[in-house]
């Protein structure tokens, strides 16, 4: 039947009319209401602006220093398989137990350092993630995510999350069945996704084959850390120089050591420089796990593991080439704390592996691992001693020790040195400049020593490239010089003697120019000349060109004399000046001397009377004279906005010359303003009247001349004052600064290019330094290879050093050594079982450090003060204030009770940011003290019981009191007797049976405990079960008393008692008759009056017998059944009649509207008859009046 | 263990550069020693009033500094608090804080306490509003010990502070004029500085333009004299400074010797007696870049000098100073160089003078800087024929701790 049902068929759709083909529908895209544009418009806007992210600096040098790779996970995860894998991968080497941070070149420009996180230390766990740049998060598939791995991401969040955290689930090969895994991937990836964010990216590893995870995997998950970009800078990393080390060697003498075992030991830290500049000296460090510490010299080496590109870059710069494609060699390993390239650093030996039995010394030296290479070099040196005197080498790059002579000695100091005058500058010296001047000194003598050793031929084979021996160059020069000087009395730098010279420098300067022009004899008779000229020409030119010298104020000079600490600053100056010559020359001309300067040391300068000036002393004699001077006037104009623009373009001579003259002259013509016509007066009245004839016989071309000049006058002060000349001074003020203009909306851009210009002008301006003051001002940078010397390291850090956990170093900044109360907002971490108690010790991890202390919680109350918490809120923040080191406000901390790995649950206790940091702490707790009236008058009672003494109620007078009932009132005085009772005043009568009670404050104070957690120095005991270190922190008083069974004691005072409370009796209100007869109507108090009769049933006494009491029940029992019926009855009555009820009602509608109907019908027709006997008559109104 | 929250002390010695080596304490956190305060001056041993005034200062606007004094005053002890500024409670009423400078002090200018104290207030928590007075309050340039005079600070000093991105609300006010007393005599001052932008860095400088001087402004005072004196000294100073700049703008400011409170002296009734007398000159050259060049003159407690001789001595010395070149003066360098070694860890460049370099004060600070961690400067030639020295300054990035997050 269902089969020849038809239904009927569909109506034919219209067909629609299509947008063209290929085209996107126009109204999809179309905007329905005129509100959306907005909206979407707003929305993408918003899009834009999440975009942007505060500018931050990125001091990531031009070679990177390598980024660190945590491997992180819980134990037995596969941790050390990764990083085997890996560097198989990179290296094709195979390590059997990779410890310590290991370092490989992976691409041209990149480098990884792998570290593994040991699992059983959360102390570990904490230092990695304050200096991990990428996080490979190893998770078990088949177990699931376990506690360690949550507290290491909520600890890498509290450190400001590097943002590079991949996950990897390993142990998949377990499951049996494909659905089961698929599932369990699935799960775990959605649980990743939730703690990290949408997408994060998640790998899996699925066996082992070989003792490796299988190579396609592990190549994916290298490509993928190699196209990873540069994270972006976390604010802690970019603001402080740190160093994962990642070699150890205790360098203290041996003497010592055999001394006292335990003594404190020096220690050298290897290891690449990260974050800022590392200060070349005197640098504070803390070592988390060791203490804060300070570095005695910090210097860099080459690195050991050079990118291609940087070794480059130094094969061009060096003009050697090695190699032209990055080899299989060249994939270089680091890894000095493992077992590699065949060494392998133990705690107190080095072991050194030869691969080969069949060892020979010719074999290619790059064949060889690290440690052969070493060995072989150190055998080369035993074998060569007795027959070449080429010296052996302690240390890499050290100096050549040679036991020969003395001289020898001296000769590789000289080639060190001529080494360095080859050079553009003397970088070298400079370098020298940084120890005292008693050595230079020395070993200029030294060095003039050896001079006398020339003569007997001695040094006549060590021929120097241009033929002639070094020292005989430099003392042909010398000789000139004495010889120059005797000839022109004072006039070169030269002194007669070598202790005259005082500084290296003038020497370095002497054989400078003696360098880079090479015909020293030139020079003499130069300088020759120039002093015979000096007497002729007038004094204050020569003084000029005295002046104009290069010999004193030479900067490079500066930059060594400033840090000598040998010289005071007033000798550093006669020095820099060259004032010891200037010295003999002041009796002969003072003229000369002026430009110099005119200070003049106060009499009796012994130092003791000497006071700091802000302003200089000077001679104004001699000023007046000098400003008197044509010369002088001139040469200081282009100092001042009116005085020639030429001067400034380039050509000072000129101005200085002072055939200007005519310029002035010309400016004075055209009336350009008063200041001209004040200097014709004062200064040119003699001038204008000789040089009028000179302009009449000037010829044509000078005029034209002069035309021209002025001109090109005209033109510069127009560029000067045009808002873009490229005269304007603040315009180019601006440029210079790298205030570019920018717009309204480009304020983002702005700020980028604000800061890259800062960079590129850092380096720019490093670069322009020498070596020596580069390293004085800029530090080492982040990238180098550094050995750091630590000064006074606990002896127990050396004892119990163990490379498999991270050794950090951290420099702090100055405030970071202050202590102080820390403010800090804090919130207990909702995974964590209990809530903290004030007062508990909590071990904090703040900058580099960790440490235990005892925080406060506290909460703002009103704005007006921090009241004391006895705990954290649950899930609020609040405040804390402990004593610890001052770090920057906005700086992420995280919080632990106990790095115990006994402690089966989430051991991040609290995560917070710090807010404040101050020397005093201003926290209070609130304290409530009761009273009681013993005596109330109106509004004045007498309280007892809430003090002790009447200093006390000094104390409080004026204080504001409240009952219960919240009658308030004031302190007033204390009473004489007895002690402790005060008289106070209310705003009403208060009860005697009210409780008085005074709201007060108590201010507390944090304990100033601070604790660092030394958790390197003390290794793991046999107590310590599972522990990777022995530190145990100070406990809490409840552990103490477990651990010691002692009995929590209890007070009397503390123990609750049961409260009694006796039922209160209230007085009836009695108003006094007299009152009540005065009260207004409204308000009389309507008593009844005792009734004076007694009732009937008061009157009688009832006493019935049973019978009548159950007659008397029965009764009330069918009275009962009857009233129900009654009722019952009643109600159905009332049911029915409810049916009448309405026709009744109707019925009276109806009459009602016929009533009406009839009413209007009625006057209707009376109307009409009206009308018409009106009209019958005269009309409605006439007749009616007539009427 | 060793206490490890306490610090080293840092050692120096002589009672020269004082000032700023507390500055510097107070700055870094670093404590400090410095011992051989003039040990064996009989009359004036150890620290002299107006040292000790400072350390008061300084105890008075920072929160928990501890200072030990030896016992012959030659040895001082300093461990350095926080700058809390002005804030209530901490000797301070109603957010003034109200410095006495008492007898002995008159031997320095008020300028003294002022410029380092500055420089402290830019890195401070709070705001810092004080009020110098007494009898030892010079407000006038010091012709002794060669102090600015507070009108060259407002004007040559202050401005600097915008350079660095610290502009608002900075204000100095005399309140008094007075003058440097001679003997027996009194000051009597009252200045109010008033400094409430703090900043958590400040900004790297770049200064290498000194630009060419285009106007020259200055204050003549005159401090119970005759208001004729300031026409005088005003008369020959434009005389000298006319020839280079047309643009000289003098003011003139006249005001009674200041009256200081006696209330013990028996032989003066009416508990007040007259300050010292006297007048003096102070010049500010601002050049198209803004860098500014001051000089300052005053005369000499013992008088003797008209008023013509001090206003061509300021000239001069202005125009020595214009000479020595550079971007700031050598009475400026301290301010400068202490807020670039503040700043953030990036290259600040400034051109001097060879001169203003080639200072005791210059130099000894530079050393100093670097003993309390500071980096190095570094020094190279300005090229182009300029006699000029650019100074590189790393900051450092200490600024202001004490800054709340907000």
């Amino acid at each position: 039947m269902a089969d020849n049902q038809a239904n009927r068929p569909h109506r034919k759709t219209k067909e629609k009319k299509g947008h063209a083909s290929g085209q996107p529908n126009p109204k999809a895209f179309a905007f329905s209401t005129p509100g959306r544009a907005q909206r979407d418009a707003a929305r993408s806007h918003d899009v834009k602006e999440k975009r942007y992210h505060v500018p931050q600096v990125d001091r990531l040098p031009d070679e990177a220093p390598p980024i660190i790779v945590g491997v992180v996970g819980p134990q037995g995860v596969g941790k050390t398989t990764l990083i085997k894998s890996l560097i198989k991968r990179y290296t094709k080497q195979t390590l059997s137990a990779p410890t310590g941070p290991l370092t490989v070149v992976t691409s041209k420009r990149r480098r990884l350092t792998f570290m593994e996180c040991p699992s059983d230390s959360l102390a570990a766990m904490i230092d990695i993630a304050k200096v991990v740049d990428i996080v490979l998060l190893m998770i078990d598939g088949k177990y699931g995510f376990e506690m360690e791995t949550m507290e290491f991401l909520n600890v890498l969040s509290s450190s400001g999350m590097p943002g590079n955290v991949f996950g990897i689930l390993t142990h998949l090969d377990l499951f049996k069945k494909q659905d089961t895994m698929k599932m369990q991937k699935k799960r775990l990836k959605h649980r990743f996704w939730s703690e990290l964010y949408q997408g994060a990216k998640l790998f899996y590893l699925s066996g082992i084959h070989n003792g490796r995870y299988p190579d396609r995997e592990i190549l994916n998950l290298s490509r993928f850390l190699s196209v990873m970009k540069n994270p972006r800078p976390l604010v802690w990393r970019n603001s402080h120089p740190y160093c994962l080390a990642d070699r150890f060697l205790d360098i203290t003498p041996p003497t010592d050591i055999e001394k006292d075992p335990k003594c404190d030991r020096t220690v050298a830290l290897y290891g690449y420089l990260r974050g800022t500049n590392f200060p070349a000296q005197g640098a504070r460090v803390h070592v988390p796990g060791v203490g804060d510490l300070s570095v005695s010299s910090t210097e860099a080496l080459p690195d050991p593991c050079p990118t291609p590109y940087a070794e480059q870059a130094l094969q061009k710069a060096t003009g050697k080439t090695k190699r032209t494609r990055l080899g299989e060699k060249q994939k270089i390993l680091f890894a000095p704390m493992s077992d590699v390239g065949g060494v392998l650093v133990d705690k107190d030996a080095v072991y050194i592996d030869v691969k080969t039995n069949t060892f020979t010394q010719d074999q290619d030296i790059e064949e060889r691992g690290l440690g052969e290479q070493m060995m072989v070099s150190l055998q080369g040196g035993r074998r060569l001693l007795g027959e070449v005197d080429a010296g052996m080498r302690l240390f890499s790059g050290g100096e050549l020790v040679n036991g020969n002579a003395a001289d020898d000695d001296n000769e590789s100091r000289r080639k060190r040195r001529r080494q360095a005058f080859d050079g553009d500058e003397a970088a070298e010296a400079d370098l020298e400049g940084i120890s005292s001047d008693e050595e230079l000194d020395g070993e200029i003598n030294d060095d003039l020593s050896d001079v006398d050793e020339d003569d007997t031929g001695f040094l006549e084979n060590n021929g120097t490239p241009n033929g002639k021996p070094e020292f005989a160059r430099r003392r042909d020069v010398e000789t000139n010089g004495t010889n120059g000087t005797n000839d022109t009395a004072e006039d070169v730098a030269f002194a007669d003697s070598d202790s005259d010279l005082g500084s290296l420098s003038d020497q370095d300067l002497d054989v400078d120019d003696l360098d880079e022009e090479g015909d020293f004899d030139e020079d003499a008779t130069d300088e020759d000349e120039e002093g015979a000229l000096r007497w002729k020409s007038n004094l204050s030119q020569s003084a000029r060109k005295l002046h104009g010298k290069t010999r004193p104020y030479r900067t490079t000079e500066l930059a060594r004399l400033f840090y000598n600490m040998a010289l005071s600053p007033a000798e550093v100056i006669t020095k820099w000046r060259g004032k010891e010559e200037d010295a003999d020359e002041e009796e002969e001309d003072i003229e000369a001397d002026e430009g110099d300067d005119f200070f003049t040391k106060s009499k009796g300068d012994d130092g003791e009377n000497h006071e700091d000036r802000y302003i200089a002393q000077y001679d104004y004699a001699a000023l007046e004279k000098k400003w008197e001077d044509e010369d002088v006037i001139n040469s200081v104009q282009s100092r001042f906005a009116s005085g020639y623009l030429a001067g400034q373009a380039g050509d000072k001579d000129d101005n200085e010359n002072g055939d200007f003259e005519g310029f002035d002259e010309d400016e004075a013509e055209e009336g350009d303003g008063e200041f001209e016509d004040l200097e014709t007066g004062e200064k040119f009245g003699g001038d204008a009247a000789k040089s009028s004839p000179d302009l009449e016989a000037n010829s044509i071309e000078e005029e034209r001349e002069r035309n021209a000049r002025r001109k090109e006058e005209l033109k510069l002060r127009f560029e000067e004052e045009d808002k873009e000349g490229f005269m304007n001074d603040k315009a180019n003020a601006r440029k210079e600064a790298g205030q570019e203009e920018f717009g309204e909306d480009d304020w983002y851009d702005a700020q980028k290019s604000m800061i890259q210009r800062q960079l590129d002008i850092n380096r720019a301006e490093f670069d322009q330094l020498d070596e020596a003051s580069r390293v004085r001002v800029e530090g080492l940078k982040a990238g180098t290879y550094a050995r750091i010397v630590l000064e006074q390291v606990p002896y127990e850090f050396c004892a119990n050093f163990n490379p498999r956990f991270p050794l950090l170093i951290g420099g702090l900044s100055p405030t970071e050594e202050r202590f102080g109360y820390v403010q800090v907002r804090i919130k207990r971490h909702r995974w964590h079982k209990k809530i903290l108690k004030t007062g508990d010790p909590l071990i904090f991890s703040l900058g580099w450090r960790r440490f235990q202390t005892l925080p406060i919680y506290s909460i703002h109350e009103n704005r007006l003060r921090n009241r004391m918490l006895k705990y954290t809120p649950e899930h609020m923040h609040c405040t804390g204030t402990f004593y610890g080191p001052l770090v920057a406000p906005n700086t992420g901390f995280c919080c632990v009770q106990s790095l115990s790995n006994k402690n089966a649950g989430f051991r991040v206790a609290a995560t917070g940011v710090v807010l404040n940091v101050d020397e005093s702490a201003e926290i209070v707790k609130k304290l409530k003290l009761t009273g009681h009236p013993y005596k109330i008058f109106k509004n004045t009672a007498f309280i007892k019981d809430m003090f002790k003494s009447s200093l006390e109620i000094a104390k409080f007078e004026g204080a504001s009191i409240k009952t219960v009932s919240g009658v308030r009132g004031q302190i007033k005085r204390a009473l004489a007797k007895p002690e402790g009772n005060f008289r106070a005043t209310f705003e009403d009568k208060i009860l005697m049976s009210d409780i008085v009670f005074m709201r007060a404050w108590y201010p507390i104070k944090p304990r100033r405990f601070y604790n660092p957690v030394t958790n390197l120095l003390e290794a793991a005991t046999a107590d310590d079960e599972g522990e990777s270190t022995g530190w145990k922190g100070m406990r809490l008083t409840g552990q103490v008393r477990h651990a010691l069974n002692i009995p929590t004691p209890s007070e009397k005072n503390s123990a609750y008692r049961k409260v009694e409370r006796e039922t209160r009796h209230f007085n009836p209100l009695r108003v006094p008759r007299k009152l009540a007869a005065d009260l207004p109507f409204k308000s009389q108090i309507a008593t009844m009056k005792p009734q004076k009769k007694e009732t009937y049933m008061q009157k009688r006494a009832v006493v019935s017998s049973k019978e009548e009491k159950n007659a008397r029940r029965l009764l009330n029992e069918v009275m009962a059944i009857r009233n129900e019926k009654v009722e019952k009855r009643r109600a159905k009555q009332e049911e029915r009649k409810g049916g009448y009820r309405a026709k009744v009602a109707e019925n009276a509608e109806k009459k009602r509207e016929r009533e009406k109907r009839e009413k209007e019908e009625f006057w209707r027709r009376e109307g009409r008859k009206r009308k018409f006997q009106s009209e019958g008559g005269d009309g409605p109104g006439g007749g009616k009046k007539r009427r | 263990m060793t206490d490890e929250t306490t610090q080293t002390l840092l050692k120096f010695t002589g009672h020269r550069h004082l000032p700023s080596r507390l500055l510097l304490s107070t700055l870094t956190g670093r404590p400090i020693r410095i011992s051989q305060i003039r040990p064996n001056n009989v009359s004036r041993q150890g620290l002299q009033p107006h040292e000790v005034s400072f350390i008061r200062l300084l105890d008075s606007i920072t929160n928990g500094s501890k200072i030990e004094f030896g016992m012959s005053g030659s040895t001082l002890v300093y461990r350095p608090g926080l700058i809390t500024g002005s804030a209530e409670g901490l000797g301070a009423s109603g957010g003034v804080l109200r410095h006495e400078l008492g007898r002995g002090c008159e031997g320095r200018g008020v300028s003294w306490w002022i410029i380092p104290l500055c420089i402290l207030s830019s890195f401070s928590k709070g705001h810092m509003n004080v009020i110098f007075h007494g009898e030892g309050c010079v407000t006038g340039a010091h012709p002794v010990s060669g102090d600015l005079s507070v009108d060259s600070v407002r004007t040559a000093i202050l401005p600097l502070y915008k350079q660095f991105g610290i502009e608002r609300d900075i204000e100095l006010r005399v309140l008094k004029r007075s003058c440097a007393p001679s003997g027996g005599k009194s000051a009597g001052g009252e200045v109010q500085i008033v400094f409430n932008h703090q900043v958590r860095l400040p900004k790297t400088l770049h200064l290498l333009n000194p630009g060419r001087v285009k106007r020259i402004r200055g204050v003549a005072y005159a401090i119970g004299v005759g208001g004729s004196n300031n026409a005088r000294s005003i008369e020959s100073a434009r005389g000298v400074l006319n020839k280079f700049v047309p643009d000289t703008y003098i003011f003139s400011d006249v005001s009674g010797a200041p009256f200081i409170q006696t209330p013990n002296d028996k032989n003066n009734p009416s508990g007040k007696k007259k300050g010292a007398v006297g007048f003096g000159l102070s010049l500010v050259a601002e050049s198209s870049t803004g860098c500014l060049y001051s000089a300052d003159v005053a005369s000499p407690p013992e008088g003797g000098t008209t008023p013509e001789d001090v206003g061509r001595q300021c000239a001069y010395q202005l125009l020595e100073v214009i000479q020595q070149g550079g971007c700031v003066s050598r009475s400026a360098a301290e301010t400068v160089f202490c807020l670039m070694a503040m700043g953030s860890e990036d290259v600040g460049r400034i051109a001097m003078g060879r001169d203003v370099i080639a200072s005791e004060n210059t130099i000894q600070l530079g050393r100093d800087l670097r003993e309390f961690g500071g980096a190095g400067w570094g020094f190279r030639d300005k090229g182009e024929g300029s006699e000029e020295v650019v100074v590189s300054v790393v900051g450092r990035g200490v600024g202001n701790v004490g800054r709340k997050a907000v």
